[in-house]
């Protein structure tokens, strides 16, 4: 049976969820407000939907061919027999730790002449494979190998055992890694806009930038908006669609790793390779090489270090508004999951599907408007990075929180601690690492944040992405490496962070030796916590 | 022996960890004989090694006196004749009752596939249930769920039926129900099976003859002989 909500709590995490969606409902409103007319024409101009057209085009572009690499890729590295398996893992999520606008700026440094929608699709597919690869691996691993066992016994050979009892069960997991793709280019603004493609957010800024009257970029952020939850819809169908599916509660047993031809293992280790290194060895040569250059010519040292410096500070910020506002709606979520947590919750959640040039241009509007005197300011900027970030602390919040169990709360409770005293010296002392790593990422993102940094930073201040990006504008590229650089060793911590467990899991024992018997035991302290259990 | 499952000599090794040590064993077609054993006795890996998942690294095993394995002949899973019933069911989350059940069956052609959806109506009827072939796996209780399992095993008439420790993730009433209620099935349909188990009371209630293992041998044939 649910506890009942305390009100305060109820109240706290209300008004964050208003206050976090009222920038989403100001953009309507401005968008809607001066009547049909303006609204009439950025519809009926051919421009919009083409911009709309190439946006999806990108994204369903990249989204097929990160499937095409990514599923074979998390494959090779589950399910075969391979040398160096751990190197090969954190080779292929590696790409994870170059922002997209980091690598367009290391691909165009070396070939200057890339341009246009094939050049994003290529810096784009490189830099968000990593998004496919992770979740198909880690259902991958998951699967009950009994299934292609019983299949095998029903007169289905190894291919068909895999592609008719395996790969129908890994599809919800490579179909929501390929959507998250998709929102992932469809909010992408920096390779874009460098390779000069126009979608929707390159679109949208420009129209933000070039003129007055703002109506029309604030329609643009609509239809992206609109676009974008659209995806995010259906995302989450396709996670609870995977949900359904599991059946059996204890671990599977990992099967042996399957032996490849010569033919096919050179063909394997080809396609790691170049996942990792067009991925993330490109970007760091090219961005090495221009900072050789740079540094040559003399870097920009107090330039470098104030970015770095307000990089740093913009992080914290953001950081300590994200997590402190996803508090109360993580703890809502966790501890009384009602459906007025859940209806809280996602409305927090409204940034996870919100490009951050939509963010930033409906928080441009809120400062003009409600708010002048902030606008341009540090306040206004770390509400941004809060709206676009809530989602990420608020998961790392709740899940930590529902890992500790609530007797131990109502054991402090009989010890005479207060609601409030207990939850503190018990709850949140207990899921306090958790949370820890949430800020830690949400942190680092901030650090890397570009479209909303460079509509919203106070005049004169400048991060190390939007240096990047200014310098990338002008065509100062080997200026520009030194911010390039500090951005990817910013990146790779989060990269590690996600490829570390899965390079672990991947490298257990497995049955063909011993494993069997392992299997045996491990049946038997099963049966016996089960036994306890009941 | 006459027909059914003959194992004579199957030694099976991890490594240099040597897991199977010459095991013989022999159960007369439409027999049901259960193996018992404790953790790590190479219960699991004498059921693996019959399935095909393992390759012994001698001995032979026949089946109605054909070879599956033995000096120069290994015959791969799907060409044994077997069907697995593993712990837990392993059904196919993806596939509704029906077409677990049916999965081994031919489906290329208009006939074939009337004919198999014919025979999973029957197999529904014979484990008790009919008119649940639109039904997904996570929709039923866990005995259903290994119902839906041994009628899946049975569909294609396999010549041997394998017991993977099929009752050890239900409640002890439950398991004791339809442990009765498989052993009826399967003596019905007159299959050869072979129950791997830890449970004593489970391998005698089950099956007619009891094998007990221990370090990858067979100590007694025979061990009981009570049902039947």
């Amino acid at each position: 049976m649910n506890r009942p909500t305390p009100r305060s709590l109820l109240i706290i995490g209300a008004t964050v969820a208003v206050v976090v969606c009222v920038p989403l409902v100001y953009l309507a409103i401005r968008a809607f407000g001066s009547g049909w007319g303006p609204v009439e024409q950025v519809l009926t101009n051919p421009n919009t939907w083409q911009a709309a057209g190439t946006s999806v085009a990108l994204a369903v572009a990249v989204a097929g061919t990160t499937v095409a690499i990514g599923v074979p890729a998390a494959w090779l590295i589950t399910k075969a027999r391979l040398r160096w398996r751990r190197t090969w893992v954190v080779l292929v999520v590696l790409p994870l730790a170059v922002p997209s606008f980091v690598a367009s700026f290391a691909w165009l440094s070396l070939f200057p002449q890339l341009t246009g929608f094939w050049a994003a699709w290529l810096v784009l597919s490189l830099a968000t494979v990593p998004y496919v690869i992770l979740p198909t691996a880690a259902a991958l691993r998951s699967l009950d190998p009994a299934h292609e066992e019983v299949a095998r016994t029903l007169g289905s050979g190894p291919r068909e055992a895999f592609l008719r009892a395996a790969l129908p069960q890994v599809s919800p997991a490579v179909g929501g890694g390929a959507l998250l793709v998709a929102l992932y280019v469809l909010s992408d603004f920096g390779a874009v806009s460098i390779f000069r493609v126009d979608v929707l957010s390159r679109v949208i800024f420009s129209s933000y930038r070039a003129s007055f009257d703002r109506t029309s970029a604030a329609v643009l952020g609509i239809i992206l908006a609109l676009l974008a939850m659209l995806i995010v819809a259906l995302e989450q169908r396709s996670r609870g669609r995977a949900q359904r599916w599991r059946l059996a509660t204890s671990a599977p047993r990992q099967p042996p790793a399957l032996t490849l031809t010569p033919g096919w293992r050179a063909g394997g280790y080809g396609l790691l390779a170049a996942v990792g290194l067009l991925g993330v060895g490109v970007p760091i040569i090219a961005t090495i090489e221009q900072f050789l250059t740079g540094a040559s010519a003399g870097i920009d040292w107090p330039d470098l270090g104030a970015a770095m410096s307000t990089t740093a500070l913009y992080g914290i910020v953001g950081m300590v508004t994200a997590v402190t506002l996803a508090l109360p709606i993580g703890l809502l979520a966790a501890r009384y999951p009602t459906r007025a947590a859940a209806i809280l919750e996602r409305m927090s959640f409204v940034g996870h599907a919100l490009p951050g040039v939509v963010v930033g241009l409906s928080i441009v509007f809120v400062g003009t408007r409600l708010v002048p005197d902030f606008y341009q300011t540090l306040p206004l900027l770390a509400f941004a990075y809060a709206v676009l970030f809530i989602p990420k602390a608020g998961a790392a919040i709740r899940g930590s929180i529902a890992t500790v169990p609530t007797v131990l709360e109502d054991v402090a409770r009989t010890c005479g601690y207060s609601p409030w005293r207990a939850f503190r010296t018990v709850t949140m002392r207990l899921a306090s690492p958790g949370i820890a790593a949430g800020a830690v990422l949400v942190l680092l993102t901030v650090m890397k944040e570009l479209p909303a940094t460079l509509m919203l930073r106070p005049t004169g201040e400048d991060t190390l992405a939007t240096r990047l990006w200014t310098l990338t504008e002008i065509g100062s590229y080997a200026a520009a490496a030194p911010y390039a650089m500090t951005l990817i060793l910013i990146g790779a911590i989060p990269a590690f962070l996600l490829a570390f467990p899965l390079a672990r899991s991947v490298s257990q024992p497995e049955s063909d030796d011993g494993g069997d018997e392992l299997e045996d035991e491990r049946s038997a302290r099963r049966r016996q916590l089960e036994g306890v259990r009941r | 022996m006459t027909t059914g499952l003959d194992i004579a000599g199957l030694v099976v090794s991890y490594g240099k960890t040597p897991v199977l040590k010459g095991v013989d064993l022999q159960v007369p077609e439409g027999q049901i004989a259960a193996v018992l054993g404790s953790s790590g006795s190479g219960k699991t890996t004498l059921l693996r090694s019959i399935a095909g998942f393992i390759r012994p690294k001698s001995g032979h095993i026949e089946i109605d006196h054909r070879r599956l394995v033995g000096p120069g002949v290994w015959l791969a899973p799907e060409r044994r004749d077997v069907g697995l019933v593993p712990q837990e069911g392993a059904l196919f989350p993806h596939l509704d009752v029906a077409g677990n059940v049916g999965f081994g069956l031919p489906k290329r052609t208009r006939v074939q596939r009337a004919e198999a959806a014919t025979r999973v109506e029957q197999l529904l009827e014979f484990v008790s249930l009919g008119g649940k072939g639109a039904v997904r796996p996570h929709e039923l209780s866990g005995g259903m769920q290994q119902r839906v399992a041994l009628a899946r095993a049975l569909a294609r008439e396999p010549k041997v039926v394998l017991l993977d420790e099929p009752f050890s993730a239900l409640d002890a009433e439950l398991r004791r129900e339809l442990r009765a209620a498989v052993r009826d099935l399967l003596s019905q349909a007159g299959t050869t099976a072979i129950l791997v188990t830890h449970d004593e009371d489970e391998a005698v209630d089950f099956a007619d003859a009891v094998h007990r293992i221990a370090d990858g041998q067979i100590l007694d044939q025979q061990l009981a002989q009570t049902n039947g």
